[in-house]
């Protein structure tokens, strides 16, 4: 298989990351190899998704003082 | 093959950690390694004693085998030898990673992280909304 790749012109603004983490790559240039492993073991419960804080009791009439 | 040169105006990154690295220029190879066992326990933790790795099966795994890609011919034609980003912002950069402006060859990363909870009682759901 032949692959011809044509690299024009690259002009970026701005690049905003939160994070790089875990074997991972961010990359302003050339490559030719890139080989990323990862193990990761971690309890189910930082898995799911959603809020384990109280939440108010229903019968709690609005405006009603809970401090 | 021809690597071509960044031109970065503004960089700012707030942390790097565990086995990571930020690089300015080229580079040939980068084999970072990061083990980890991250332990939360109620309380508190007094001691590392009792979280040793061979421990542990998960760094001692191998990844399963990736089959042999098919072999690519590719001809690059950089027509332009330049590549231009005015501003980069990264909050973090951790476990085996790496953030480089500049060209890199190979890279071959390993990261491995156990995560541990320990609590002193099981919580319960329903415990919750009281």
């Amino acid at each position: 298989m032949n692959y011809e790749v044509h690299n024009w012109g690259l002009n970026v603004g701005n690049v905003e990351i939160t994070g790089v983490a875990s074997s991972s790559i961010f990359l302003i240039g050339d490559n030719e190899t890139i080989k990323l492993t990862s193990f990761y073991d971690t309890p189910p419960d930082s898995y799911i998704v959603g809020s384990l804080v109280p939440l108010r009791h229903p019968t709690i009439e609005e405006g009603t003082d809970n401090g | 093959m021809d690597k071509r040169v960044a031109h970065i105006g503004k960089t700012r990154i707030n942390s790097i950690a565990y086995s990571s690295m930020f690089e300015i220029g080229d580079a040939n190879t980068f084999t970072p390694t990061s083990r980890v066992i991250a332990v939360q326990k109620e309380g508190g933790v007094e001691t590392d004693e009792g979280f040793e790795f061979d421990q542990y099966e998960l760094f001692s795994q191998e990844p399963s085998n990736v089959p042999d890609s098919l072999t690519v011919q590719q001809k690059n034609y950089h027509h332009n030898p330049n590549i231009h980003v005015e501003n980069i912002d990264v909050k973090g950069i951790s476990a085996s990673s790496i953030a480089q402006l500049g060209s890199l060859n190979h890279i071959d990363s390993v990261s491995r992280i156990k995560h541990i909870r320990i609590l002193e009682k099981e919580q319960n759901q329903n415990d919750l909304i009281e």
